[in-house]
């Protein structure tokens, strides 16, 4: 008997594939919660009520269950082994009760300029930035992207380039998981500022009881829980006052030592005066090769600056009116377009002078400047709705120590380059972040300034070779790196233990055990990822 | 000629592929659910084969949705051969408009988010 709720829809056909087409598609059961009740009182139990209906299936049946989220990773952290579960349709933010809170310290959140936020984290990183900008606040940082769920974007470390927030799992004060049928946790940091009438409400609200577990080892684990420490209902989260972005962009030729010497500097002022000398977010687009011809840039210098935002002109609210996008935005499904119009890509003698132009379109020729709420500066790229056809997204992203960004780079371009004179042709973009550093144990961002390398390719057969020749080349170079969760798996063991201290990874697989004490719970939540980096 | 049904207000992006076009017609102030969405191809007759177990039929050139949608629907993808022929549609579910909790402020009503441009 399949679970029933008034509240669930069942489709028993349904087609789960990620929106980068980077895994083979997969047809399974998915459970849609839809709430009908008129008060959000009524919804909260109705959505309770039906998750508790899918959760005694699983427990009852062992059956694996999935959140899809937004389909954003381009790695097996989200593929469905079993039935989705999905929440997309619980959405509702506002800011957490101030009863919720020790008096005093919720004075010292505000004091710091900060406003706990109450978020279901179904809701996409997009959505949330622009209800809060109604309320004018905002999320810290987000992705490079903002199409993923919440939940989705903290379960894989996803990152932007804040190299003074970090990434988003660093804003988080408190994780609400449902464990089994009957238990929920609400978790913070041992000093956490939520009471036990925070735990309590929750508990009331979804008819499934709920514990304070304000416990450090626990809460490092949560903020970075790749969707298998249960499921992830409800984040706190702390917003700021809405801000704007102020993004500059320089293009610089391939023998300009500027664009490197950024990457030693974390300075883009020293780039291009267009820049400031303090920066929120830095970011570099790199062409993986010399372009064709000489005179087209191969980097571009991106910074961003937060600026507090009363209605100013001048400043994009809508994602649609932000031209030139940051970082590699647009640039997969760019290449597809190229592909669908015919332009065989892999050997076509004439590659590199195509791809120059691609870049050329996408990041432009002249230093560049422009504003956006960050709803709009991230907001949704066109690949959706995109059809790949025969053709799958590749992405990998490396992250090292910023110490090292500049011999990890030169380690990552030339391995490319020697990849290509063996006639194994990366077709795609790198993104360089530079990320300030993170305590949540299986945070990518785990030193104290970290760079981020992201190959965006479409998928070839040379693309596996390539990729373990730059895995090689940071090896030999001495930089030990990690993967992000959410695209190209090569967090083997071996990759772990380099870039993840023991303890971490204890501590992540020990918080896990405690939160999901038996072997089939564990199964139930448990990604394909975990296998394949000696997680579970 | 194609005639799509069931739309309020539209805005519409065109994209350049395959020799063909991607038009995207969106619905203002819905959110697509990135999990209930249907692709729907043309099969060997008059109909659209769809994913999903989702039914797209043809009929004269008109199409209606097979599966309804709890909350309406977000986007509509219309993709096109160089010779205008349909070769491929998409229709994404809405999720459910955003709201407050018990006791806490709700955000506004209004889909835009302040400010000039």
């Amino acid at each position: 008997m399949p679970p029933s709720h008034p509240a669930l829809q069942i489709n028993a056909n349904a087609q789960w594939r990620d929106v980068h087409s980077a895994n083979d598609p997969v047809v399974c059961t998915r459970y849609e919660i839809v709430p009908t009740a008129a008060t959000a009182t009524e919804q909260l139990l109705e959505i309770g009520g039906a998750l508790r209906a899918v959760l005694d299936d699983a427990f009852t049946n062992g059956t694996a269950l999935r959140v899809p989220g937004g389909r954003w990773s381009l790695s097996n952290v989200a593929k469905p082994t079993g039935s989705l579960l999905d929440l997309a349709n619980y959405r509702r933010v506002g800011v957490a009760p101030p009863s919720w809170f020790n008096p005093a310290s919720l004075i010292a959140t505000h004091a710091a300029g900060q406003t706990p936020l109450l978020v279901s984290a179904s809701m996409s990183v997009n959505a949330v930035n622009r209800e809060l900008a109604k309320m004018n606040l905002a999320l810290q940082t987000s992705g490079a992207s903002d199409g993923q769920s919440l939940a989705g974007a903290i379960a894989t470390s996803t990152h932007g380039a804040d190299m003074k927030v970090g990434a988003l799992h660093d804003t988080v004060l408190a994780v609400h998981l449902v464990v089994s049928p009957t238990l929920s946790v609400l978790i913070q940091p041992a000093n956490g500022t939520l009471t036990k009438s925070a735990s309590d409400a929750l508990g009331a609200w979804f008819g499934i009881p709920c514990t304070l577990l304000s416990d450090d080892p626990l809460f490092r684990a949560a903020r970075v829980h790749l969707g298998s420490l249960g499921l992830v209902l409800n984040l706190v989260l702390a917003a700021v006052p809405l801000y704007y972005l102020v993004r500059h962009s320089s293009p610089h030729l391939d023998g300009d030592a500027r664009w490197r010497d950024v990457l030693a500097s974390r300075q883009p002022l020293g780039a291009d005066p267009s820049h400031p000398a303090n920066p929120d977010f830095l970011s570099l687009v790199l062409n993986p090769y010399g372009p064709e011809p000489a005179s087209d840039p191969r980097a571009w210098v991106i910074s961003m600056q937060k600026l507090p935002f009363h209605g100013q002109s001048g400043v994009n609210t809508l994602p649609n009116e932000v031209s030139l996008r940051s970082d590699l935005f647009d640039f997969l499904p760019g290449l597809v377009h190229l592909y669908q119009d015919d332009v065989e890509l892999p050997g076509n003698p004439v590659l590199r002078a195509i791809m120059s132009a691609q870049f050329r379109s996408l990041y432009g020729t002249s230093v560049h400047s422009s504003s956006a709420l960050p709803g709009a500066m991230f907001g949704p790229p066109s690949f959706l709705g995109l059809d790949f056809g025969t053709l799958r997204g590749a992405s990998a992203e490396y992250v090292f120590d910023a110490v090292q960004a500049r011999t990890g780079i030169d380690a990552v371009l030339n391995a490319l380059s020697a990849q290509a004179s063996a006639h194994n042709q990366f077709i795609g973009g790198i993104g360089v972040r530079f990320v300030r550093g993170s305590d949540a144990w299986l945070a990518l961002n785990n030193r104290p300034m970290n760079c981020f390398v992201e190959l965006q390719s479409l998928y070839t057969n040379e693309l596996p070779a390539i990729h373990a020749a730059v895995g090689q080349a940071l090896t030999r170079a001495g930089v030990p790196y990690g993967g992000h969760w959410g695209q190209w798996a090569m967090n083997t063991p071996e990759v772990m233990q380099r870039w993840w201290t023991s303890a971490a990874i204890a501590g992540w697989t020990a918080a896990r055990n405690e939160l999901l004490p038996t072997p089939g719970a564990r199964a139930i939540f448990a990604s394909p990822v975990l296998a394949g980096s000696g997680l579970g | 000629m194609l005639r799509v049904l069931w739309f309020g207000t539209l805005l519409l992006g065109v994209a350049g592929c395959g020799g063909g076009e991607i038009v995207a017609v969106r619905f203002e102030g819905k959110d697509a659910n990135p999990s209930a969405y249907y692709t729907c191809k043309p099969d060997a007759g008059t109909s659209f084969a769809c994913g999903s177990g989702q039914a797209f039929h043809q009929y004269d050139r008109e199409l209606g949705v097979g599966q309804a949608c709890p909350y309406g629907i977000a986007s509509v993808y219309v993709e096109t051969s160089t010779s205008g022929k349909v070769t491929r549609l998409q229709y994404d579910c809405a999720v459910a408009p955003i709201g407050g909790f018990p006791g806490t402020p709700a955000p506004a009503p209004s889909a835009a988010p302040p400010g000039g441009h």
